[in-house]
C-alpha cells in the first residue's frame, strides 16, 4: 500500500513538473515572440516584403483586431492557453487553417523520417562502434574515426546537395521533385544518418571504451571469463544507458524536424513548417511547434528513465 | 529482460513500417500526374521558390499567384510597357472625379459556366474589401452599383491611378457564389482551373475548355514549390521542370550556355534595388556627401557583373523602358575623381591621415542596412562599401532577415531595398509613399516641398500625358538633390525547357501561365 501510493506520488508529481515545464517553455517562447521584431498583421497585408508603407496604419490596426493581435500581451497568452486545454491551438494567421491541422499534416513525414534515420542509424553506429573500441587504434578504429570526421565536420546543406546532384542529376536515381513518399524518403534519411551514424559511431566507442577499462572487466579477464561473454554480456548491457540517452536526443532532435534538410529536399516536415511559420511570425503555428517538440522531449526523457530502470534496477530505486 | 528487449524491438519495426507504409499509401499527389504525363508532355510543369499560403485571392498576396497560375484574371490587364490595357472590361472611363464607369465584356464565363455580370463583380470586390484591406487603398470604393455588364463605382475621394489598380491582382474576379472552398477552388475567369491544391505545396490546374480567349493550348499545369534555389535549378536540369521561377543570378550561367536546351527569358520590371537616406544624418543632410555616394556607384556593374545580367541599370529612379522612366533626363554618371573633388568643395579632408575624410573633427562613417533575401542587395552593399572607401567614406554594412524594424526605427544612414515601384503601371503610388515628406514609406524622411507640390499635382491629375510630365518633373528634382538612388531593377527571369513555348515575358509580376502557352512535342 505504502509502495503504491509512492508511485502515485511520484507519477503525480513527475505530470506537475511537466505541466510547469510545458507552460514555462510555451509562456516564453510566446513572449520571444512578441518582442521579436515585426507585425504578422503587416506581414498579412503587406506579404512580408518589408514595403510597409504601402499600407495604412489603419488597415494595419483592423488586420491586428481581426487576427485578436490588439489585446495586452497577457490576454493573448492565456486565451490561447486556454484554447489549448480544450485541444484547440489557434488557427494558422497565414492560412487560416487551424493549427491542429497543419502539424497533422506535417507530423506523418517527419516521424517517417526520424524512425527510419533512427534505426539505421543504430543499425550502423552500433556495430561500427562496438568494433572501433574492440579494435583501437587497430585500422578498422582509424578509417572508422576518419570517415565519421568527416561525416561530423560536412554541413548537412552541403550533405544534401551534394547527395541530390549525384542520385538525381548524374545517376538520375531519384526525382529532384519526389513526392512524400518512400523514394522521396531516401536522400533525406541518408543525410541523417550520415551525421547521427558519424555522432553516434564515436560516442558508442568512447562509452565503450570506457566499459572496457572498469574493474570488473579486468576481474572477469584474470578469471579466464571468454572475452565475447564479457562484451555481449557484461559491458554491452552497462553501455546501453549512456546510448540510449544519446538515441533519445537525437530522435527528440529528428523529431523537431530539420528545416534545412526538409527545405533542400521539399519534404513537407516539421522542420519547414517551423521556418515557414518564423518568417511570417505565424505565432499559433509556432507555438502548436514549440509544444510539440517540449511534449516529445518530455515523453522521451520518460521513456528513457523506464527503460534503464529495467536495465539498471538501481535507478528504479533512486 | 530479453523479452522486454525483443518487444521494444518489435515495437520500433512496426513504428517504422507504419510510417514507410502510410507514406507510401499518401504518395498518389499531382507530381505522380505530372511525371506519368512526362510522356505526352501534355502537362506542363512549373517550379518556384514561392507559393501562396491559399487560392483565396483576398487573402494577403495570393492574388498575384492565382493570377500567374492563370486561374484569376482581372479587368484591365498590363501590357509590356505596364500600361493597363481593357481585358475582362470593355473600358472604364470617368464620369466625374470620383465615378467611374466599366463595361465589362460580355462574352466572359467563370469556370463553372457562370456568366460574369456586374454584379458577380460587385459581389467579388465586396467580399474582397471585407477581407483585405488593401483593395480599398487600390480603388477607394465608397459604393457600387451594378446594371447588367455595366458596373458604376464611386470612389471615396479623387483617384487617377483608377484605372491601372484594375489591373492589380487583388481586384481579380471570382464567382463568390459557387461551389466549394475558395481557398483550395476558387472559380476564376481564367484559362486554368484548379484540380488538386495541397497547402503551401503542390498545385495542378487543368484547362477551362470554354475559356473566353479560346481553348488554352496547354492540357493542364503543375506547379510545385521548391523552397530551395539550388534544388530548383537541378529539377530544371534533370528536365523534371520545364519552367523555373526565381532561378537565382548566380545559376543563370548553367543555362545561359545551353541555348540548345534551355531558354532563359527575362524582361526588366518595376523591382528597383532603392537606397534611402536617412536625412537626420548630419552628413546625409550634406548634398556634397549625398552626391559623393551616387557618383561611386557603377550601376552598368552592378548590373551586369555583380548581378549577372539579372537587372538593368537605372538612369534615374523609375524603370527606364517607362514612359515616365528617366532615360532621357540627366542622371548622375559614376565618377570617382568626381566624388573625390565634390567632397573637397564641401569641406572634407583628411586631417588625422586614417584614409577617411572627416569635417569638424568627425569622420565620415555611415552605417548601411539591407537584408539577405535578395541575394544581390548584400553583395550591392559591399561593393558600396569598398568604391565609398576609395573617396574617404566609411560604410559599414549591416544584413539582417528583415529591415522592417530600422524601417519604423529610423536606425539607418543608408538602407538598400528592393521594392516594387510601379506595381500597377502608375508614377503615383511610390511618389506618395517614398518621395512625399509625409510619405508612409518614406523612411529616410526626405522632403523638398517643390517635390511634395507636384506630387500633389500628380495626385489630381487624370491626364496621363501630364502625369508622366509631371512624373518627370519629380524625378529630376529629387535627382538634383540626390535625394533617392535606385541602382536598377531587376529582371524577373524564367528558366525554360526549350520545348515550353508560347510564354511571354511580362515587366509585370503578375502574370505566367496563359492560354498561350504550350508544349512542343
Amino acid at each position: 500500500m505504502k509502495k503504491r501510493n509512492r508511485v502515485i506520488k511520484k507519477i503525480f508529481s513527475s505530470l506537475l513538473q511537466s505541466l510547469i515545464v510545458l507552460i514555462g517553455i510555451t509562456f516564453i517562447s510566446f513572449l520571444i515572440l512578441h518582442l521579436s521584431p515585426g507585425n504578422p498583421a503587416e506581414i498579412w497585408l503587406t506579404g512580408g516584403d518589408g514595403n510597409v508603407g504601402q499600407i495604412s496604419q489603419e488597415a494595419v490596426k483592423a488586420q491586428e483586431e481581426k487576427m485578436g493581435l490588439d489585446k495586452p500581451f497577457l490576454i493573448q497568452y492565456g486565451m490561447w492557453l486556454k484554447k489549448v486545454c480544450y485541444g484547440d491551438l489557434g488557427e494558422s494567421f497565414t492560412t487560416g487553417q487551424p493549427v491542429v491541422s497543419e502539424l497533422q499534416r506535417r507530423v506523418m513525414p517527419t516521424i517517417m523520417i526520424a524512425f527510419v534515420s533512427l534505426f539505421l542509424t543504430m543499425l550502423i553506429s552500433v556495430p561500427l562502434g562496438i568494433g572501433c573500441a574492440v579494435y583501437k587504434d587497430r585500422w578498422l578504429d582509424n578509417m572508422i574515426r576518419s570517415v565519421s570526421f568527416l561525416g561530423i565536420s560536412l554541413p548537412t546543406f552541403f550533405t544534401s546537395l551534394v547527395l541530390l546532384w549525384l542520385f538525381c542529376l548524374k545517376l538520375s536515381i531519384f526525382p529532384v521533385i519526389a513526392d512524400t513518399d518512400v523514394k522521396g524518403m531516401v536522400l533525406p534519411v541518408a543525410v541523417f544518418v550520415i551525421q547521427c551514424s558519424s555522432r553516434l559511431t564515436r560516442q558508442v566507442r568512447a562509452v565503450i571504451l570506457e566499459q572496457l577499462n572498469q574493474e570488473y572487466v579486468k576481474g572477469a579477464v584474470a578469471r579466464g571469463v571468454k572475452k565475447s561473454r564479457i562484451l555481449f554480456s557484461h559491458v554491452l548491457k552497462n553501455a546501453m544507458i549512456p546510448v540510449l540517452t544519446w538515441v533519445s536526443i537525437y530522435l527528440g532532435i529528428l523529431l523537431g524536424g530539420a528545416a534545412v534538410v526538409e527545405t533542400i529536399f521539399s519534404w513537407d516536415g516539421l522542420g519547414k513548417l517551423a521556418v515557414e511559420s518564423v518568417a511570417r511570425l505565424d505565432y499559433f503555428v509556432i507555438q502548436g511547434f514549440v509544444l510539440w517538440v517540449a511534449l516529445i522531449f518530455l515523453a522521451l526523457n520518460f521513456l528513457v528513465d523506464v527503460i534503464c530502470s529495467m536495465i539498471d534496477p538501481r535507478i528504479k530505486q533512486d | 529482460m530479453k523479452n522486454r528487449m525483443i518487444k521494444l524491438t518489435a515495437l520500433l519495426m512496426s513504428v517504422l513500417l507504419l510510417g514507410t507504409g502510410c507514406g507510401a499509401s499518401g504518395g498518389d499527389t499531382a507530381g505522380d500526374t505530372a511525371v506519368k504525363e512526362e510522356g505526352t508532355k501534355e502537362k506542363a510543369v512549373f517550379a518556384d521558390t514561392q507559393c501562396p499560403t491559399s487560392l483565396d485571392l483576398a487573402d494577403s498576396w495570393n492574388s498575384w499567384y492565382t493570377s500567374r497560375y492563370g486561374i484569376t484574371e482581372t479587368l484591365f490587364k498590363l501590357d509590356d510597357t505596364l500600361t493597363a490595357q481593357p481585358f475582362l472590361a470593355e473600358s472604364c472611363e470617368m464620369q466625374d472625379d470620383t465615378t467611374w464607369v466599366i463595361k465589362l465584356r460580355d462574352d466572359v464565363t467563370f469556370q463553372n459556366g457562370n456568366k460574369m455580370t456586374a454584379e458577380t463583380v460587385k459581389k467579388c470586390w465586396e467580399r474582397t474589401m471585407e477581407i483585405n484591406a488593401r483593395l480599398n487603398e487600390l480603388l477607394f470604393i465608397d459604393s457600387m452599383q451594378a446594371d447588367g455588364q455595366t458596373l458604376t463605382v464611386k470612389t471615396t475621394k479623387a483617384v487617377p491611378s483608377f484605372i491601372t489598380s484594375l489591373s492589380e491582382p487583388l481586384t481579380g474576379i471570382i464567382d463568390v457564389e459557387a461551389d466549394g472552398d475558395i481557398a483550395e477552388k476558387p472559380v476564376g475567369t481564367g484559362p486554368f482551373m484548379p484540380v488538386s491544391y495541397e497547402v503551401k505545396g503542390t498545385l495542378e490546374v487543368e484547362q477551362y475548355t470554354d475559356y473566353w480567349g479560346g481553348t488554352p493550348k496547354l492540357e493542364g499545369a503543375v506547379f510545385h514549390v521548391i523552397a530551395d534555389a539550388n534544388a530548383l535549378a537541378m529539377a530544371q536540369q534533370s528536365g523534371e521542370s520545364d519552367l523555373s521561377v526565381s532561378i537565382p543570378a548566380t545559376s543563370l550561367e548553367l543555362f545561359e550556355k545551353d541555348d540548345a536546351k534551355y531558354n532563359v527569358d527575362g524582361v526588366a520590371g518595376s523591382r528597383g534595388q532603392v537606397i534611402f537616406m536617412n536625412y537626420d544624418n548630419e552628413f546625409i543632410q550634406d548634398i556634397h556627401v549625398r552626391k559623393a555616394i551616387s557618383m561611386s556607384i557603377d550601376k552598368e556593374s552592378y548590373a551586369n557583373v555583380l548581378n549577372k545580367g539579372a537587372s538593368v541599370p537605372a538612369s534615374q529612379l523609375y524603370p527606364d523602358f517607362m514612359a515616365f522612366g528617366g532615360s532621357d533626363g540627366e542622371c548622375i554618371e559614376y565618377d570617382l575623381n568626381g566624388a573625390k573633388e565634390l567632397l573637397k568643395e564641401g569641406g572634407y579632408s583628411d586631417s588625422d591621415g586614417d584614409g577617411i575624410l572627416d569635417k569638424d573633427g568627425k569622420n565620415i562613417s555611415l552605417r548601411m542596412v539591407t537584408y539577405s533575401t535578395k541575394a544581390e542587395l548584400p553583395n550591392f552593399c559591399e561593393e558600396m562599401s569598398s568604391k565609398l572607401k576609395e573617396i574617404g567614406i566609411d560604410l559599414q554594412v549591416e544584413v539582417y532577415e528583415s529591415v522592417a524594424e530600422q524601417q519604423k526605427s529610423g536606425d539607418f544612414d543608408l538602407m538598400m531595398i528592393s521594392f516594387t515601384m510601379t506595381p500597377t503601371g502608375d508614377p503615383g503610388y511610390f511618389a506618395d509613399i517614398a518621395f512625399k515628406t509625409d510619405g508612409s514609406s518614406n523612411y529616410g524622411h526626405y522632403s523638398n516641398t517643390e517635390v511634395d507640390a507636384l506630387i500633389d499635382q500628380l495626385d489630381s491629375e487624370f491626364d496621363q500625358e501630364k502625369r508622366t510630365e509631371l512624373t518627370k518633373q519629380i524625378q529630376q528634382k529629387i535627382i538634383d538633390d540626390a535625394g533617392y538612388i535606385v541602382v536598377g531593377h531587376s529582371k524577373y527571369i524564367y528558366v525554360m525547357g526549350s520545348s515550353l513555348k508560347g510564354l511571354k515575358t511580362n515587366p509585370s509580376e503578375y502574370y505566367l501561365l496563359d492560354a498561350e502557352v504550350y508544349i512542343q512535342k
